[in-house]
């Protein structure tokens, strides 16, 4: 599926109502910066899980220009190109974390770095989690030391919809313009379920109840049908930015636990013509599989998180396994700062859970649980996800078999650059941790 | 005297003891509630069920310490949650028992039990002396062994994100109290007469906590101190030298940088290997190998899951993520048996060795990677259900598509 090009919520509404002969949109917000572009190398000697097909034994990755222009069995590049032996090692793609907080819930925890929630009414589909990352979170280098290369920075789920998430990639940058991957869509927050009624049923306000959260949904996205921007007057842009949402531009991300109320959001869904690009959290998608398969609705669930809340009480931890048989595109996610370092395990747990559940799921569908499947979700796979000729050249040499407790990520590479590397010790990356380091 | 339950052999199996190298294929011969025998070049009795065991592992059941297990269904439920007291109640309870609410038809209970977990210490929360904590079986039957087996105590670290109203000073205010709430408890166990005669100046901590305190300070009742910063461990090991009290240090982010002086106070730390981000003011010098710096100076380590009862399956790879980080193997796995067992269980448990209770967990593999699963687990020699209803839900949704 080709990449939906990113292009600004405004200029997107603009576009619908060209006809309307209305003055230009504000001013779109600087492109990207595009990543820098490592030196060519080979990979050689190693494992490599590509996940687009079985393992390659004693396989070499060659990289050039910051995509991989060739993997496979002694593969012949310019004698120029500089040769890393990584005999004995795993080489996966890198990992995608399609639901983080780093940066809009930054470390340490404190009420200041809460900046992923706007409480403050339960649409705010105008505000957008780039405008609140923080790229000196500390989290974020410990993610690339677990292998993660791109995340995607979700608001929090306290609001009906939440706001707009932001694809990353985990280069060094000032902004989160400068970490921004380029060409990935926007996507918009949902929720359903027990936060928005908490956050708001415990201020007296609406929605206090389920049956609340859908209709007042269902009224949000008739009013965004029905807003048309008027001549002389300023752009609203929430219902612009869902302007989005309606033409399909903009991917809903909705955050869902039970299976019915996943059924009833594909209704509502449905009326706008629209449907979500995957449920995240989704603890129940076991229970109506065929039914997300049919709707093309991929899910993003955890391995092993169950019960603290009520709506979490039915999660099982085959829930992937049950997924990905059934054939929806399931990926994993960490939600966590704390997961985020260890995706490769969260799969290899979800797999055993399968395995022992008495579902056959191969270390190659695992691997995609963390890497080409959470690429679709975010609608980059054709440029990340797998290790394939032509695509970006972001890589993990892992030091030893990936699905086990043992094994640690030793070099991390993103468009071909090495962002980390175990084996040194350098200072650390976030500004806020400078000088804490002990002396040994 | 007759058994009560038919003897076990769990043949050719790699035996992990629990306080030692592992024995490779090995037997472990159970009868009634206690092992009888294990070794290499054993020949289990000719009565004894055989279980062929090739290829698996053998390991004594884990002992979550520091634990919520069985007082919680459903964190963000109130109404679930026992083992602690509204934010506005009185910090200081020592009086409170987990014993008195721990539910062992608890929504946790089976999850763990899948992950291995035979014991645990479970521990209340919240205030500054959140109470007693209990001893506990997960067996068939089982429940509540001690009942006053610790003392849970907790510095604050003042944190807790978008939800945090915790005003400053929360440290502070905690070592003040816990000053005054020690100097009345040695005023009271040098003057019971005068106490009830009612002849002593008013004391800051009710009757009932000061006779729990007084167990602590008599050496009687160890003392769980969750506690991360380097400088408020420092004053804690001052503060149990001046009382004498018998402390643990829970969490102990930063407990690395002080490893030799808690290895020359004999201060065990239970430490959580998957905690180990900079995630507060108190936490910001933690790093992913304190654990395997703790071991090496010499520190009595625990390991523990601290986050969740809901998570309580994954001690295991608590443990596993601290072998990856540098904790040798066999030091992570008394880390989840025989250390704990020693520290807060009965007495000769948390090892595989005759005599000693068969409470014992058998694997398809590696216990601490996360390619494997728990097959079967005995717990004082009666076999206890490894089926979760996350095992009933899978069934039920596996065939009705």
């Amino acid at each position: 599926m080709p990449v939906t090009p990113r292009v600004r919520l405004f200029l997107a509404a603009a576009l619908l109502v060209s006809c309307a002969r209305l003055g230009a949109a504000p001013k779109a917000a600087p492109s990207e910066t595009p990543p820098a572009r490592g030196p060519s190398l080979v990979l050689r000697g190693a494992t490599v899980l590509t996940a687009a097909g079985p393992a390659l034994e004693h396989a070499d990755v060659w990289v050039e220009d910051g995509r991989i222009a060739e993997v496979g069995k002694a593969v012949t590049a310019p004698s120029t190109v500089k040769v890393i032996d990584v005999t004995g090692r795993f080489i996966t793609p890198g990992i995608i974390d399609p639901h983080s907080h780093l940066g809009v819930y930054a470390l340490p925890n404190v009420a200041t770095n809460a900046d992923g929630n706007e409480m403050t009414g339960p649409f705010k589909p105008e505000v957008r989690a780039e405008d609140s990352f923080w790229p000196q979170d500390p989290a974020i280098e410990r993610a690339l030391a677990g292998g993660v290369t791109t995340i995607h920075v979700l608001p929090g789920s306290a609001n009906l919809i939440g706001g707009q998430g932001v694809t990353l990639r985990l280069v060094p940058g000032l902004s989160a313009r400068e970490l921004r991957f380029p060409g990935a869509p926007t996507s918009m927050k949902m929720a359903c379920g027990e936060n928005p009624m908490r956050v708001y049923g415990a201020k007296g306000q609406a929605p206090q109840t389920r049956m609340a959260e859908v209709a007042m949904l269902r009224q949000e996205l008739e009013n965004a049908r029905a807003y048309k921007p008027e001549e002389g007057k300023p752009h609203d842009f929430a219902n612009e930015a869902l302007a989005g949402v309606l033409s399909g531009e903009t991917l809903i991300e909705n955050h869902c636990y039970r299976a019915d109320e996943m059924l009833l959001r594909l209704d509502v869904f449905r009326e706008f013509g629209i449907a979500p690009r995957a449920f995240h959290h989704a603890v129940e998608a076991y229970k109506i599989r065929d039914r997300l398969r049919e709707a093309g609705v991929g899910a993003v669930v955890w391995a092993d998180w169950w019960g603290i809340k009520l709506e979490l009480l039915d999660a099982v931890p085959a829930n992937a396994a049950l997924l990905d048989e059934a054939g929806v595109t399931v990926a994993l996610h960490s939600d966590s700062p704390d997961e985020i370092q260890r995706l490769n395990q969260e799969a290899a747990k979800a797999r055993a859970a399968g395995l022992r559940a008495g579902i056959a799921v191969t270390r190659e569908q695992a691997l995609r649980w963390i890497t080409a499947n959470p690429a679709w979700v975010l609608g980059i796979e054709s440029r990340v996800g797998t290790l394939e000729k032509g695509k970006d050249a972001d890589l993990v040499v892992w030091s030893g078999d990936p699905f086990s407790v043992y094994a640690r990520a030793e070099q991390v590479f993103i468009a071909g650059g090495r962002v980390y590397d175990r084996a040194r010790t350098s200072p650390p990356r976030s500004d806020f941790e400078l000088g804490l380091e002990p002396a040994p | 005297m007759k058994a009560l339950l038919a003897a076990l052999a769990l043949v050719n199996a790699t035996v992990h003891t629990g306080d030692g190298p592992p024995l490779e294929h090995a037997t472990v011969v159970i009868d009634g509630p206690k092992i009888v025998a294990v070794g290499t070049a054993l020949t289990p009795p000719a009565t004894a069920e055989r279980i062929d065991a090739t290829g698996k592992v053998v390991t004594p059941g884990l002992f979550a310490v520091a634990s919520r297990l069985g007082e919680v269904d459903a964190e963000a439920e109130p109404t679930s949650v026992e083992g602690t007291l509204a934010e506005s109640a009185d910090p200081v309870r020592a009086a409170l028992r987990v014993a008195d609410t721990y539910n062992p038809a608890s929504f946790t209970l089976p999850i763990a039990r899948a992950g291995g977990i035979s014991e645990a210490l479970v521990t209340p929360a919240g205030g500054l002396i959140a109470g007693q904590a209990a001893l506990v079986g997960l067996g068939v039957h089982d429940g509540v062994r001690r009942a006053s087996a610790a003392l849970a105590l907790s510095i604050p670290a003042a944190s807790g994100g978008e939800d945090a109203q915790s005003p400053p000073g929360g440290r502070s205010a905690a070592f003040l109290r816990l000053r005054q709430v020690l100097a009345d408890t040695k005023l009271y166990r040098a003057s019971h007469g005068q106490f009830l005669d009612n002849r002593l100046r008013a004391l800051s901590v009710s009757a009932a906590d000061l006779e729990v305190l007084e167990r602590a300070i008599e050496h009687d009742l160890p003392v769980l101190v969750q506690v991360d910063r380097r400088a408020e461990i420092q004053s804690v090991l001052a503060l149990a030298h001046d009382y004498d009290l018998r402390i643990a240090v829970v969490g102990g982010a930063e407990a690395w940088q002080l490893a030799p002086e808690l290895a020359r106070a004999h201060v065990p730390v239970v430490f959580d290997p998957l905690r180990t981000l900079p995630d507060s003011f108190s936490a910001l010098h933690a790093r992913r190998d304190a654990a395997a710096l703790l071991h090496a100076a010499g520190v009595p380590l625990v390991i523990a899951e601290l986050s969740s009862p809901h998570f309580a399956h994954r001690l295991r790879w608590a443990a596993g993520n601290a072998v990856a980080e540098g904790l040798p193997y066999d030091a992570a796995l008394a880390a989840v048996t025989s250390v704990p067992a020693e520290l807060f269980g009965e007495p000769r448990s948390g090892v595989l060795r005759a005599g000693a209770p068969a409470t014992l967990v058998l694997w398809n593999g590696d216990p601490l990677d996360v390619t494997t699963w728990a097959e079967r687990m005995w717990v004082r020699g009666e076999e206890v259900s490894l089926e979760t209803r996350q095992d009933l839900l899978t069934e039920r949704y596996r065939h009705a598509r």
